[in-house]
């Protein structure tokens, strides 16, 4: 007993990025002064929030075999309509509602051309991003919508501490520990895996899939709006560019910690993995004073290496599944 | 001859020229004549050359069944490469041909991952448009470059007659020669036939993936084309460059009834399409409306041809089992 699980252990996905995410954090901690630091720690786990909420849908997503590229703009949209709602006089917690049914409405145009015009997601996502891009610039007509001070009790969503642990990063970790309950314990999480493993076989097995992806489309959507507003309130204002990187961020944190870009495989504890990984990255890249240039090129050549783990987990998965047939 | 005339309009290219019309008149209504101007079509067409080399490259991979939306930040990266090489000295015809290298081992880059590792085509090029957008930005340190050349600044500015820009003959030029290739060569056939069906085209004895290489490094290299003539004509290489017009490429080839799943299209309905597109954008400008608006519309456009390209499949699929 003991020694299957110590074997289990070692020979999951999760191990070797574990590892790598270690040799990181030491190589930087090593080379760069401050960087194992309380303050810069806890920035690297304010910087987590944005890639991983928006990865927490964007999973779900990828699992049931669908993406969402304009998720970053959402979240965008999200943030520039919570401050607007704040600016107007509304009370944030009635704003932040708002503003996650205002996300559900993005989700449900993606869901709806994906699902009943029948378009491809990722094609029907990015005609969005120009689409939502365009509308938060001239919502905001290109200025920062800023939160005043008077409204400073919604900061601290943005930024404000319990203990050590800042607020975001605890939203976070639950929204994962929430939605990794549902991957794995309910029937509508198992039917997510089904949809994404194997389409042909979920679709003679019962399951809607159309209804399924629509419900995570408008998931994710809402998530993100979400975490746009909790940008928003870090930092104290909103704008077109804040989060627009996000999506793929996200995309590429959850396919390193070994979500399947083709879906079916993939949980919560895979993308938290993921995230840390690409965020302790990133921010050890700037600390240790390299060009921000680098940082674009970087971005593209993680998600390369991201994809390749994808693609040998992918092919070592076939093996296993024709060794079973035989 | 009336079979022949209900063929015509039946046809994809006639809904989009009569769309194109449609588009015109009610602009130039709208414009209170602007849009018809002898300075505004000159700026038409000179603004038609970049999107055509664009939607070249885009729609022959379309066409095979591909997409490749790296070309924005290959056709950022060629440039720089170009006024970098020129500001160190060399001649423009060496330094576009290295410029034309670099970029082509971008498409490279897109096409090993896409045939040989298996990733899917959108998202191993977006890795590449990072990473294009990325290098060119370490070339210039984040500055733009001047490219001060007497050839090509020539061929960027001036015009024949005063009215026809150089770099529109020069587009038409090419869009003429890839009709030629997709219509009359055993080649051209073939992007067809593996767009339409990967697999039985393979068994048919065709090489998808040798197909897929040359299209893919093609279509970089008309991202550098595209790129490098926008930098001729503004005199300097920016760092913004193309990026973002991977869409006005992939937008224009569906508006010009290239399918988005392959196997069918052609370059005239190319062309329309890629007037279609910039006669709706300088229109909007016209009408006084701010570039954001146009952001939004370049995506409502994009949405509709894509939807349009579902109605007129999903019509081609209804023909097809309604004949069996």
């Amino acid at each position: 007993m003991k020694s299957s699980l110590f074997k289990r252990v070692l020979r999951s996905k999760l191990l070797p990025l574990v590892a790598v995410t270690v040799v990181v954090v030491a190589f930087f901690g090593i080379t760069t002064n401050g960087f194992l630091s309380a303050s810069n720690l806890r920035s690297i786990m304010i910087s987590m929030c944005l890639s991983g909420m928006i990865g927490v849908g964007m999973s779900m997503l990828l699992i049931s075999g669908e993406i969402d590229l304009a998720s970053g703009y959402e979240a965008c949209m999200g943030g520039i309509i919570t401050a607007l709602l704040i600016k107007a006089g509304i009370p944030w917690p009635a704003a932040l509602l708002i503003t996650i049914a205002a996300g559900a409405v993005m989700g449900g145009i993606l869901a709806f051309l994906v699902n009943k015009v029948g378009l491809m997601g990722f094609i029907s996502s990015m005609a969005m991003i120009s689409v939502y891009n365009g509308l938060d610039y001239i919502v905001t007509k290109a200025q920062d919508v800023t939160i005043t001070a008077e409204h400073a009790s919604f900061y601290s969503l943005g930024a404000g501490t319990v203990g050590f642990l800042p607020i975001p990063f605890i939203i976070m970790v639950v929204l994962m520990i929430i939605y990794g309950l549902i991957l794995y314990k309910t029937e509508f999480g198992r039917t997510i895996y089904m949809t994404g493993g194997n389409r042909a076989a979920a679709r003679l097995a019962g399951v809607n899939r159309k209804k399924i992806t629509s419900i995570l489309y408008i998931n994710n959507s809402a998530i993100c709006a979400l975490a746009g507003s909790l940008v928003a309130a870090r930092m104290h204002c909103a704008n077109a560019a804040a989060c627009t990187s996000g999506s793929i961020d996200a995309i590429t944190a959850a396919v390193l910690g070994g979500v399947s870009f083709r879906g079916g495989d993939g949980n919560m504890g895979c993308l938290f993995i993921g995230v840390a990984l690409v965020t302790f990255f990133n921010s050890g890249l700037t600390a240790s004073g390299l060009q921000s240039y680098w940082q674009i090129v970087v971005q593209g050549l993680l998600l390369v290496v991201a994809l390749c783990i994808d693609f040998v987990n992918e092919r070592s998965r076939q093996k296993a599944l024709s060794q079973v047939a035989i | 001859m009336k079979a022949k005339l209900r063929r015509m309009t039946n046809s994809k290219l006639f809904t989009l020229t009569l769309l194109l019309i449609v588009i015109i008149v009610i602009f130039e209504i709208l414009s209170k004549g602007k849009l018809l101007s002898f300075k505004n079509i000159r700026s038409i067409l000179q603004s038609v050359s970049v999107v055509t080399f664009l939607a070249i490259g885009c729609g022959m991979l379309l066409m095979s069944g591909n997409t490749d939306l790296s070309l924005g930040g290959v056709g950022t990266l060629g440039p720089m490469v170009l006024a970098f090489c020129i500001a160190a000295g060399l001649p423009w015809y060496v330094a576009l041909i290295i410029a034309l290298i670099s970029c082509a081992l971008c498409g490279l880059g897109n096409a090993l991952m896409v045939n040989y590792l298996n990733f899917p085509t959108f998202i191993a090029t977006i890795a590449m448009a990072s990473i294009s957008q990325g290098i060119a930005y370490l070339i210039s340190g984040g500055k733009n470059i001047d490219m001060k050349d007497p050839t090509l600044n020539f061929i960027g500015t001036k015009r024949l007659f005063d009215f026809i820009p150089y770099t529109f003959i020069i587009a038409m030029v090419a869009l003429v020669i890839y009709a030629i290739i997709l219509r009359k060569t055993k080649f051209g056939r073939s992007i067809l036939l593996v767009g339409g069906n990967a697999e039985a085209s393979r068994l048919a004895g065709l090489k998808p993936k040798k197909i897929s290489f040359i299209l893919f490094v093609n279509a970089s290299c008309m991202a550098c084309l595209a790129g490098s003539l926008m930098c001729a004509r503004v005199k300097t290489a920016t760092t913004a460059g193309l990026s973002g017009s991977q869409f006005t490429g992939i937008t224009a080839a569906i508006l010009g009834g290239i399918s988005f799943g392959g196997g069918t299209g052609g370059m005239m309905g190319a062309l329309v399409g890629i007037f279609i597109l910039n006669v709706f954008n300088n229109a909007m400008q016209l009408v006084g409306l701010s570039s954001y608006y146009q952001t939004v519309m370049s995506g409502v456009l994009l949405l509709v041809a894509l939807i349009y390209d579902k109605i007129m499949e999903n019509n081609r699929m209804h023909r097809a089992i309604t004949a069996k």
